[in-house]
Order: structure tokens, then C-alpha cells, then sequence
């Protein structure tokens, strides 16, 4: 990897002839942003030409009445964001964003966010890309619509592909209304049991929420399981809703977090603490996915492996982030196996470099479809030259 | 068709799973898109995944094209039959396997008639989000082939938001098992790659489709107006507004006029010019603060009167009147050419106003009904299949339809697909490379070209592509 | 018209009033059975079109599908574009039947039943003789047998009640207490025959509604099986005749009666009796009046004066115990005539009638006319759903307002071993209004 060179095209055009250039040289490329999520994926087996997208920067079309936006790979996630906010507009996924995020990274890592439960997944908002592919042509997909069936859908082959058939080059995403009015529903719990199913019933009771989630970031037995909740929406809708989930459940307190006070600007710390993809000091983290009905048997099955966890889970989505230590290969390995027994997921990210060349991040078995996988990539990069090995199946 | 091929199909399927008679073939001609005609050889009508399995390693070995249908009532052509293949239909494939409501998702079989299973969720409170006008009619399957769309996908989104699984069988007969319900793909989304594939990837038999709770309260509103212009323009004030009711629908004049003397005859007005209607859902607080900020958008843009259904029955029959448009439009003219294009939601009034100029120029009536909240238009022409000179005005109005909506920064169709219909048009909105790599993609499905051969993707456009083994070698 | 004129062999201008857009399709009883196009109303006249455009045969298959129809018209209350099914299939039926490759014995035995027997009251009651003296007999079970599957509609049939239920209706029945008016009834053909408990159930509750009852002595059949089975002439010939008996049928003014009819496939059929009198002026002006006068018994009795002497009648009884009924939609009733709400409102306020309503009862029971009689199998099909659907009200009757329906269904019921019992609307008041207000402390 060291030995790469990086290059860092300007424009559209310039990716594309930088592609070429590779592909005449036989060169292996690795389609790149702000290398925040390089640790989702497996080291690729050799990279010739880092092709970083932190030069092709910039919003390309921002028509605020059609509610799309349409932007260069690199452009910083935060920037946007701050754009769309403007126009009182919500860009999903909310996820941590310091400056290197780009928008062209989470969608080629097909990166969700906190407010999932809300909005969806990521792949929901994506509608249409410009892909630079393996033989230097651009190829556009989707459009700016919020509707539109013409071809057939490849943004979401390339949404979550970490750049294996492509480099993302441009995006066009869907916004969505930014609340009017925001509250965040804090309470402790000695149990993990108890917090749980006071989730479920936000969940079931909520039609405004946005996250419900459950965590152990604490270290008081008695108050170690949190339930954080974050409502969003219209003033009166959250208010009315507020007013709604205290009378059924009056163990869990509200702060309903009005425009320009300190409470609206303690929202997003609240949320911060709790979601930060590493919990700090050295644990790396495992995305573990289920049913949601499953949850509980993929928790006790994290529990039986005796390792030391920190989680934050989303019971309404089937969704585990859980922070480990100490980590090693054997370790690895083994939650991965306990936890495909039972029917969960996993997706390691974190893991540093020479532990993750050796362990599979994605657990013991191949994908169904591996070898449909396997031929749509051949077919959309029959020389190889995008860098390979990286994903599940040894895509 | 060789009649050793129906012999090998009905050892599988049984006498009644293999329509060879001509009288009865003849009836697969066709979907919605009635003037593209062709007879199948043979129609096949398996049970299940097994029997469409077997049907098609058969037709694998004899090199046959097949079309794969589901209710027909597509209006795009792509169950239009082609030369020499045969027509795959999952008409016999009618079971909801199951409906987990704690996971809020069910499990059915590809030709399970939409409207089926929002009456089995109900049971579990629960709905399936995607409402095509044809949902008493169409069939999950083929929801699931043209990514169908709906009046409440404005708020829900299309069928590929709503589909978690599938149960694939690909060209040669190979069964490939995509139900289990992940939360994010693992490696490629091929679950999302296949939906509105239109039958050019393989046959999805087995669905899994996520259901919604059903909201607390609906309110549907009934707003008119005396000026087609306004009602768009009042669309694009709601959207820019950031206000996010379920639906919102406009129906013009003559489509009104359509549906008020039909059985479905909902009491929308004659005489005005344009009546939308906009349905807001969730709970009490949600509608009321939903509703009270459209109603003076609605009136600052002329609307002279804003009502709201009264009560269920008023409602179910405002939408059964938008819902049967399409069909009570039979009363117009014996035939209908329905278009379907997308614009961006700031130029709704604009391009409203062109495709009444592009058919009022061509001496053809036209009839606007359509999904304005996502900008998704339906000019519907009436003509008569006997007058060929009007057929090919017609055609010609619906290009340059197509034509003025791509050059708004729109696309070629929102929800009926691309299909025979507007295979032609791909390449105006497409350009070589782009096509390039749909061609590939399309290979990797079906190597041999054999699924639904001649719908959306140009032939021409496709270059011939070599698949290599990614560990060196050509194949 | 020229029969080789495929043209000529279907309605082709009135098929083109289908646009194809298959809402249809999901309430077709046969295309849901069956999951074939052809089998579906869409395809039915995709087929009829195809063959006036020469692109098939009036073939074998054609002519399975066409017979394979119930002629429910279900899919005529869901078609937006307004196509008439209904007169699409009578027409193609009708000018397909000259064509038909039927054997000599087929042919004798339409001939026997359309020409003869429903022409004809004496040769009707002679067949109600001979078939229950064959039935008590245990004929009919060994001529089924003998018959093999052709045979199941001889099985299947209907048992032919004793003689003294098969006595005609009085031509003049008075009217009960406060005299409301007068009314003409429709005795029907096989009626007497089969049903004459019906009948008589439905001369008392009108008489006792405050309705002079006239019948006619001499009219025997609306001719409205031979519509739906291809037989134009003799629909056409039974239509003069009932246009003519019944604008003899007049009140003290000299004005033709309302004719009360109990039978909804009739009552459809009269209703659009022009039909069957095409290209006469005289005839289509008489009976557009006929069908103007014409109402259902649930219709008569759910409106005005009707509705008024239901009121009166039932402001008299109380009571004693509940039963749970539901109701079937009588596609004729439903379908034919767009009658919905008024059976229900009327067993609604039957004292001691609790309505449930049945899943899917407003789709075909399966008897269709005489469909199931020649299609037995098939009309077993249909119905078997609908039994699961009874199974689920939990009602201990089920009502309906169609002679072949009330058939179908106690076979059905007799085949399933449901302990339910089926009522006409006539025969629930009579039971639980008429009989309730004789009975001694009511």
C-alpha cells in the first residue's frame, strides 16, 4: 500500500483519463475519498495508484424546491449538510461527519445512519451516480428525480461496492424536511432486558422517532443501560408525541430541545457519545445485524464469548455496534462463528491493518450470489483493474 | 413449438400448466400496451419455484426466449411476447407463505395480487406500501420486475424500497436463494439490482416485502381548481415547502369527466379544470399540522374549494375513481396511449403546459392524470386502434413528450418501465458507455440474452462483452 | 347474418370498449381458480376480438372458455370503462351455438330442455313427476353412474320435493289489513317446481305487507337461460310472450302492475329484456317499459310503499332468541341488477336476525342458471371456497334471493355436512315475521 502512488484528478474528465492512463500501464487502481472508512474493507492485495477523490469537490446542482442535490465525489459530507440545512432541508444519513467524510466515501461504503429508523438506509437516497468505470468511459445511472424507473438500478450496485466496479464520481441524493422541533428521551436501567424493552415500546408507540437505541457506555451497575431516544419533526408533531410517550412510559424523561436554547445545542453531544462508530481508547468495533426479533439471542451470544464489550444497539433494526477488547485473531474468529450460528451478521470495522489481512470481516460464510457477484464484476472490470480482495467472497 | 419441448414441460407442470392451444395462447398477445402483439408459442404457469426451475432448465437446454408475466396489466410492453419464445406467468403462484408482524415483513409468492396482500397484512395492522393504480389487478412478481410506483410512493417510495428479499430463478434454471433478509447487503445488493430489472435478469418466484404499520389517521383532502396551471404550481409550493403528505394526485378536466360516468363515479365535480387530491397520514397531530399548512398553499394557488373526505367510504371512493382513470378512459376513445415521464417538481407547470401543446398540435385529445408530488407525469391520448394515421400522430405526440421532459432535466418513465415501448428512447437520455455498462450487468444475469430479448435495452447499444474469470482466463 | 362471417360471430364493436387494464381479473371466479388468461373476463373478449379479426378459430378451446363463463358479470361492477360482459357472452354464445359440433344427443337434449320443457308448464310438471318417481327410486344414482363423470350433474341435482309442495300459486291473492296496492308476481318455471315453498313464502309476505298478488296463468319462462346458454330465438320468443302477459296484468286504472319478481336471474334478465327483441321497435319499446316496472322482492320490500308495509308488519313482533344469519350476493342481484344495500337493510331489521357478513359474498356460488347442472365439477370448485367462508360466519342460515343459488348451495352444504339451512329473503320473514306475529303472546 505505501508504495501507491496517489493521484488526485480535478474533474470528472480528469478521473476518467487517469483511469485510462491506468488501464494502458496495467496498473491496479483503489478508488479512495477520506479514507475514514478504510478499515471497513480488507487490505486490497496490491494497489498501484491511490485515486483519491479529495480534489473532485463541489456541489453541481442544488435546486432547493426539487428536494435533490446533486454533488462531486469528494465534497466534504459536513459541507453539504451545512448546505441543505439552509434551505431547511435534512441530509440522511445523519452520521459523524469531521471534515474528511466525503459523500462520494459513504455512498461507495454504503454507509446508514442514526437515523435509519426514520429515513431508511442510505441505498433509499441515492438517486443517481456518475461512475467513472474500469475502461475510462463515465457512465451515468439514476437521475435527479425522486422517481424514476428507466434502466435498470445500477446506483445500487454501486451503493455499498467500496469502489470495486467504479469510482463513484458524482452524486445525487434525495433531502428530505429538517425537523422543526427535536427532543431526546434519556433513562438508565440496571438491566440490560429492561432497556430493551422500553426501546421496543418507543418504538412501537413513536411514529416520529428517529433512533431508539440501547447502550453500556456507562460503568454505574445501576444506571449502566442507557435508552436514548431522538425524536424529529413538524413542533407540534414532537410535542404531541412527547406528551404521548411520557404518559405510557413515565420512566423515561424527555428534553424536548426548542430552537436556540442550550438544550438544542446538547442534542447533537447526547447523540455523539453515544454513536461514535470506535469507543475511544483502543476497543475496535463489530457491526452485527439480525432480525430484531433476534436480538436477544445475538446479545447472549456476544455475552457466552466472555470477551469484555461496550454496545450500542438498535433493537427496531435488527442492529449491533459492539466496541471490543482485547482483540485478536482467535477472538475474532470466534464471535464471528458464535454469531453466524445463530443466524446474525457481522461486518468488522476497525480492526487494525496486519489483523486485517488475516481474518475475514465478514464472517465465516461467502454471500449468496458470490458467484453472480463474481461475474458482474468480471464483466464490468475484465482487466482487473480495480483493486480487488477487499470485500466479502474476496471481491 | 416442437412438441417434444411440451411434452419434457408437461411431465413437469401438468396438462393445465402448459397453454398450447392457440385460442387460449392468443389471449398473452398483449399487456396494457395493446397495440405490440405477438403470440407466445407456449404459456407456461408453474406452481412454485421448483416447477419454474425445471420449465426453464428445459427451455435453457432448447435455447428458447421467455417473457416472464404477471397480471398483464403493464403498460410498457414488457410481457409483450417475442418471436419464437414463450410466456412465463406466475398467475398459479398465489400464496402469502407468511406474515411475520413482529418483523414487520411477509413472504409471498411472486404472483400474489397486490391488493391480496395489504388485505392479509391488515390483519396484523400492518400494509404494504406500494399502490399502483392496477393493484386489485398486478401481481407482487411484476411490482417487483418494473419497480412499480403508485400514488402513495410520494411519501413510501417505490416497490425497491420495499423489498428486503428474493428467491431468484436465473435463465439456465439455477435457483439462487436471496430471501434471506439482510439488513445491509453483504458484498453486491443484488436484491436491489434485480428489482425493475424487467424480466431481463431471471424470475423472482418467492418475495420478501417489508410492511408498515397502518397509520392512526388519514385525512384525504379534495381541492379544485379552475386552472390546470395553478394546480401544478400549488404541487410545486407543497414540495417546496418542504410538507410531506402521503400523496398528492391531479386529475384533469377530461379525466374527471372520464371517471364521473363510470361505476366508479367519486363525486369529483364536472366542469372544473383540474381537482387534486392530497392525503396526509400518521397521527392525530401529524395530519392536523400536515393538513392546516397545505389548505392556504392550496388557496393562496386558487384553489376555490377545499374539502375533506368525511368518512371512510368517501374516501375509498375518491381514490377508486383516481385509481380507475386509466380504465374508465375506455369511455373516451377504445383505446388509450398512457405516457409516463418524470420531471423535476419545480417545472411541473411548464411541461404540464408542453404536452398539451404537442397533442393539441397533432389534432389528438389528451388527458392529464398524474403522481405530482414526485413530478411523475400521465398524459394519457385517447385514439382508436382501427385509425392507423391517428396511432402514428399519437406515437409521435408521445416522443416529443418524452423528448421536452429529458430536456427538463427529466426521464423517460417513473414506474411503467422502459420496455418495448420506449426502448427506442434509451439513447436519448443514455449514451454509449452508460448503456455499456447496463449491457454487462445484464450479461452477468443472462449470458445468452434469452430473458425478455428486445425490452430496454437497445440491441444495438450492446457491444459484444466477454466475461472474464476474475482469476484470469477468458471464457 | 352469415355465420361465416367472423365478424358476425362476436359483439366486435362492443368489445372494444375494453381497454385491458385487468381490473377484472381478481374477481373472475374462474381466472382465479384456474390462473389462465382465457379463463378471465380480459381474455374472453381478447379472444372474441382475435376471432372477429381472423387471428383464431371458433374452435373446441374457444368454445370451452366461453362455457367455462359463470356469467356471474362480477367483473362488470369493477369495469371502469363500462364494457356490458354480460351481452358481450349471450351474443357470442348465442351466435357460436348454429356452429357447434355438438352430438345428436346434445342437440336433443337442448332442444328437449329449451324448446320443450321451458316452453311448456304441463311438460314441466310431467318431468317433476318422472324425475322424483326416478329419484325415489334410486334411478338417478344408477343413470349417474352409468353416465360416468358426465353424470354428476344428474347426481348432484336437485331433489324434486312431493307433489303437494308443487301446487301452482293462486292467480289472485288479497291483500292483509291495510291495502297498499297491487303487485304482479313472477312464478317462474322451474319455480313451482322446484321451489314452490319460495313462492308461496313470498305471496304471503307481500299480501301481508298490505299487496293484491296477481299471477299469470298462462306465462311460463322470461326465456332468460336461453339468453345466457346461445339461444337468441328462444329468448326472443319468450320475451314477446312475458312482454304480453304481463302488460296484461293491470290495476283498476288500466295501468300494467309492478312485477315483483323473487328470482334475481330473471329479475336481471327483465330488466334488460330489449336484448332479446333486437331490431323490433315495438317490442324494445314494451319491454324497456316492462323492465322499467320490474323490481326484485328485496328491492320492492326495501322501498316505499314496500317498505312502509315491511315497517308495519315488523313493528309487531318481538323477538324471542337471535339467530346468526349471513347473506350471499345473488350475482344477478348484485352484479345483474346493482342491488347491495337493500337485502341487508332488510335482514337487519328481521327481529331476531343477527346479519354477519360472509367473506367473498359477492362472488359466484358456482350455480349460474344451469351451469352447475352442466358443468357440475367445475361448479363444485367455485363453491368450495365460499363453504369454507360459511364455515368461518358461524351462521346457522344463510340467505339468498336466487332459486339456483338456493340450490347450489343446500347440495353444497348436504355435500360438506354444514348444519346450515338455506332461506330465501321471502322465507326468512315469512319465518320470523310472519310466523313470530301468529304465534300465541307475540
Amino acid at each position: 500500500m505505501s508504495t501507491a502512488t496517489v493521484v488526485a484528478p480535478r474533474s470528472i474528465e480528469e478521473a476518467a483519463e487517469a483511469v485510462r492512463h491506468a488501464a494502458r500501464e496495467r496498473a491496479v487502481v483503489l478508488a479512495t475519498g477520506g479514507n475514514t472508512k478504510r478499515t471497513w474493507t480488507k487490505p486490497a492485495a496490491r494497489v498501484d495508484i491511490e485515486l483519491s477523490t479529495r480534489r473532485l469537490s463541489g456541489v453541481v446542482v442544488y435546486e432547493p424546491g426539487d428536494g435533490v442535490i446533486t454533488a462531486l465525489a469528494g465534497t466534504p459530507w459536513a459541507e453539504l449538510e451545512a448546505l441543505v440545512a439552509r434551505n431547511g432541508h435534512h441530509l440522511s444519513p445523519a452520521i459523524p461527519a469531521p471534515s474528511n467524510v466525503t459523500v462520494g466515501g459513504v455512498v461507495a461504503a454504503g454507509q446508514s445512519g442514526m437515523d435509519r429508523l426514520r429515513f431508511g438506509p442510505l441505498r433509499d437516497h441515492v438517486l443517481g451516480l456518475r461512475v467513472v468505470m474500469a475502461d475510462g468511459t463515465t457512465a451515468k445511472t439514476g437521475g435527479r428525480l425522486v422517481k424514476n424507473v428507466t434502466g435498470f438500478d445500477l446506483q445500487r450496485l454501486h451503493t455499498g461496492a467500496h469502489g470495486t466496479l467504479g469510482l463513484v464520481a458524482e452524486v445525487s441524493l434525495r433531502l428530505h424536511a429538517a425537523p422543526g422541533l427535536r427532543a431526546v428521551g434519556l433513562a438508565f436501567h440496571p438491566t440490560r432486558e429492561s432497556a430493551l424493552e422500553m426501546a421496543r415500546a418507543v418504538t412501537r408507540l413513536s411514529r416520529a422517532a428517529w433512533a431508539v437505541l440501547v447502550t453500556d457506555f456507562t460503568r454505574d451497575s445501576e444506571s449502566k443501560w442507557m435508552v436514548n431516544a431522538l425524536l424529529g419533526g413538524g413542533t407540534a408533531v414532537v410535542e404531541s408525541e412527547v406528551s404521548s410517550l411520557q404518559a405510557a412510559l413515565p420512566a423515561l424523561p424527555w428534553i424536548v430541545a426548542r430552537p436556540g436554547t442550550r438544550d438544542e445545542a446538547q442534542v447533537p453531544l447526547t447523540w455523539n457519545a453515544s454513536f461514535g462508530n470506535e469507543y475511544p481508547g483502543g476497543w475496535r468495533t463489530v457491526r452485527i445485524t439480525c432480525k430484531p426479533t433476534a436480538l436477544n439471542r445475538t446479545l447472549f451470544a456476544l455475552d457466552r464469548s466472555g470477551i469484555e464489550t461496550r454496545i450500542a444497539a438498535n433493537p427496531a433494526l435488527g442492529i449491533v455496534d459492539a466496541s471490543i477488547r482485547p482483540l485478536d485473531r482467535g477472538v475474532v474468529e470466534r464471535i464471528s462463528a458464535d454469531l453466524a450460528r445463530v443466524g446474525a451478521r457481522v461486518h468488522w470495522r476497525g480492526l487494525e491493518d496486519e489483523l486485517r489481512a488475516r481474518v475475514d470481516l465478514f464472517g465465516p460464510d461467502e454471500p449468496a450470489g458470490i458467484a453472480l457477484m463474481r461475474r458482474i464484476r468480471a464483466n464490468l472490470d475484465p482487466n482487473g483493474l480495480w483493486a480487488t480482495g477487499r470485500l466479502a467472497g474476496g471481491l | 413449438m416442437d412438441a417434444r419441448v411440451v411434452e419434457e414441460l408437461r411431465a413437469i407442470l401438468g396438462h393445465s400448466g402448459v397453454l398450447a392451444e392457440r385460442a387460449r395462447r392468443v389471449t398473452y398477445e398483449s399487456d396494457g400496451l395493446a397495440f405490440a402483439r405477438h403470440v407466445p408459442e407456449l404459456v407456461i404457469l408453474p406452481r412454485d419455484t421448483r416447477e419454474t426451475a425445471a420449465a426453464m432448465r428445459i427451455l435453457h437446454t432448447h435455447g428458447i426466449p421467455i417473457v416472464p408475466r404477471g397480471a398483464g396489466t403493464g403498460l410498457s410492453g414488457g410481457a409483450t411476447p417475442v418471436a419464437g419464445g414463450v410466456v412465463i406467468g406466475t398467475a398459479r403462484m398465489r400464496d402469502v407463505l407468511e406474515i411475520d408482524a413482529e418483523n414487520r415483513c411477509a413472504r409471498v409468492q411472486a404472483g400474489v395480487v397486490n391488493v391480496d396482500l395489504t388485505h392479509a397484512a391488515a390483519e396484523h395492522g400492518l400494509f404494504y406500501a406500494p399502490d399502483p393504480s392496477s393493484q386489485k389487478a398486478c401481481t407482487i412478481g411484476g411490482n417487483v420486475g418494473e419497480n412499480s410506483g403508485g400514488p402513495h410512493c410520494f411519501r413510501y417510495g417505490s416497490t425497491t424500497r420495499h423489498v428486503l428479499g428474493l428467491v431468484i430463478v436465473l435463465p439456465d434454471g439455477e435457483v439462487l436463494d436471496l430471501s434471506r433478509p439482510a439488513v445491509d447487503a453483504q458484498g453486491y445488493d443484488l436484491v436491489g439490482l434485480f428489482v425493475g430489472s424487467e424480466g431481463l435478469f431471471g424470475i423472482a418466484t418467492e418475495i420478501t416485502v417489508a410492511l408498515l404499520p397502518v397509520p392512526p389517521v388519514t385525512v384525504t383532502m379534495l381541492a379544485l381548481f379552475r386552472d390546470l396551471d395553478a394546480a401544478c404550481d400549488a404541487v410545486s409550493d407543497l414540495i417546496a415547502a418542504r410538507l410531506e403528505p402521503s400523496a398528492i394526485e391531479i386529475l384533469d378536466e377530461l379525466t374527471i369527466e372520464a371517471v364521473e360516468s363510470s361505476v366508479l363515479a367519486a363525486g369529483y365535480p364536472k366542469g372544473v379544470k383540474a381537482v387534486m387530491l392530497v392525503e396526509a397520514e400518521g397521527s392525530e397531530a401529524e395530519v392536523a399540522a400536515t393538513v392546516d399548512a397545505i389548505e392556504p398553499l392550496l388557496v393562496a394557488r386558487g384553489a376555490f374549494d377545499v374539502r375533506r373526505a368525511r368518512d371512510e367510504a368517501e374516501r375509498a371512493r375518491l381514490w377508486a375513481g383516481r385509481k380507475g382513470a386509466y380504465g374508465a378512459m375506455g369511455r373516451v376513445a377504445p383505446d388509450l396511449y398512457v405516457c409516463d415521464a418524470v420531471v423535476p417538481r419545480t417545472k411541473l407547470r411548464e411541461l404540464v403546459r408542453q404536452t398539451i401543446a404537442i397533442c393539441h398540435a397533432r389534432g389528438l385529445r389528451i388527458a392529464n392524470v398524474f403522481h405530482a408530488g414526485d413530478g411523475n407525469l400521465h398524459p394519457n391520448i385517447p385514439y382508436d386502434r382501427r385509425n392507423a394515421e391517428e396511432l402514428r400522430r399519437v406515437l409521435e405526440a408521445g416522443d416529443e413528450i418524452l423528448k421536452a421532459c429529458i430536456a427538463a432535466g427529466g426521464s423517460l418513465t417513473g414506474e411503467h418501465g422502459v420496455g418495448l415501448e420506449k426502448i427506442g428512447a434509451m439513447e436519448w437520455m443514455f449514451t454509449g458507455p452508460d448503456l455499456d455498462a447496463q449491457c454487462r450487468v445484464r450479461d452477468a444475469w443472462d449470458p445468452l440474452r434469452r430473458m425478455n430479448p428486445g425490452k430496454l435495452l437497445p440491441v444495438h447499444a450492446c457491444r459484444e462483452t466477454r466475461t472474464r474469470d476474475p482469476r484470469g482466463g477468458t471464457r | 347474418m352469415d355465420p361465416r362471417d367472423p365478424q358476425q360471430l362476436v359483439d366486435y364493436v362492443g368489445s372494444l370498449d375494453c381497454i385491458h387494464c385487468g381490473l377484472c381479473l381478481n374477481t373472475c371466479p374462474t381466472y382465479r381458480l384456474t390462473g389462465v388468461e382465457s379463463s378471465s373476463p380480459r381474455g374472453r373478449i381478447h379472444m372474441m376480438r382475435a376471432l372477429a379479426e381472423g387471428a383464431i378459430e371458433a374452435d373446441a378451446d374457444y368454445a370451452d372458455e366461453l362455457d367455462f363463463c359463470l356469467l356471474c358479470r362480477n367483473c362488470e361492477t369493477v369495469c371502469p370503462s363500462g364494457v356490458q360482459f354480460g351481452h358481450l357472452m349471450e351474443h357470442a354464445r348465442g351466435a357460436l351455438e348454429p356452429r357447434r359440433d355438438r352430438t345428436a344427443f346434445q342437440r336433443l337434449g337442448r332442444r328437449v330442455g329449451f324448446d320443450l320443457l321451458l316452453r311448456d308448464r304441463g311438460a314441466l310438471r310431467f318431468v317433476a313427476v318422472v324425475g322424483r318417481a326416478a329419484q325415489r327410486a334410486g334411478l338417478v344414482g344408477l343413470a349417474a353412474r352409468i353416465a360416468g363423470p358426465a353424470g354428476h350433474g344428474l347426481r348432484d341435482a336437485p331433489s324434486i320435493p312431493p307433489a303437494s309442495e308443487r301446487t301452482r300459486l293462486p292467480v289472485f291473492t288479497p291483500a292483509l289489513g291495510a291495502r297498499r296496492g297491487a303487485v304482479a308476481l313472477l312464478e317462474g318455471c322451474v319455480m313451482p317446481e322446484l321451489l314452490g315453498a319460495t313462492n308461496r313464502a313470498t305471496v304471503r309476505v307481500l299480501a301481508a305487507c298490505g299487496f293484491d298478488v296477481h299471477v299469470s296463468r298462462q306465462h311460463v319462462c322470461c326465456g332468460s337461460l336461453h339468453a345466457h346458454n346461445g339461444e337468441p330465438a328462444g329468448a326472443r320468443a319468450l320475451a314477446v310472450e312475458t312482454i304480453a302477459a304481463f302488460d296484461a296484468l293491470v290495476d283498476e286504472a288500466g295501468a300494467p302492475l309492478p312485477l315483483v319478481v323473487n328470482s334475481a336471474g330473471c329479475g336481471s334478465h327483465l330488466k334488460e329484456l330489449a336484448h332479446a327483441v333486437p331490431g323490433e321497435p315495438d317490442h324494445e319499446r314494451r319491454a324497456q317499459a316492462l323492465s322499467r316496472r320490474t323490481l326484485d322482492l328485496c328491492e320492492f320490500l326495501a322501498r316505499g310503499a314496500g317498505a312502509e308495509g315491511l315497517a308495519a308488519l315488523i313493528a309487531n313482533v318481538r323477538a324471542r332468541d337471535t339467530v346468526r344469519v349471513t347473506w350471499d350476493d345473488p350475482c344477478h342481484l348484485l352484479h345483474g341488477q346493482r342491488i347491495r344495500r337493500e337485502p341487508r337493510d332488510i335482514l337487519r331489521r328481521v327481529p331476531g336476525v343477527e346479519l354477519v357478513e360472509m367473506e367473498a359474498a359477492e362472488s359466484c356460488c358456482g350455480s349460474a342458471g344451469i351451469y352447475s347442472l352442466l358443468r357440475p365439477d367445475d361448479a363444485t370448485r367455485i363453491l368450495d371456497p365460499k363453504l369454507e367462508a360459511l364455515r368461518a360466519t358461524g351462521a346457522s342460515v344463510l340467505v339468498t334471493a336466487n332459486p339456483g343459488c338456493q340450490l347450489q348451495w343446500a347440495a353444497g352444504i348436504r355435500r360438506a355436512g354444514v348444519g346450515v339451512r338455506v332461506l330465501h329473503v321471502a322465507e326468512v320473514i315469512d319465518e320470523f315475521v310472519l310466523s313470530a306475529a301468529s304465534r300465541p303472546g307475540a
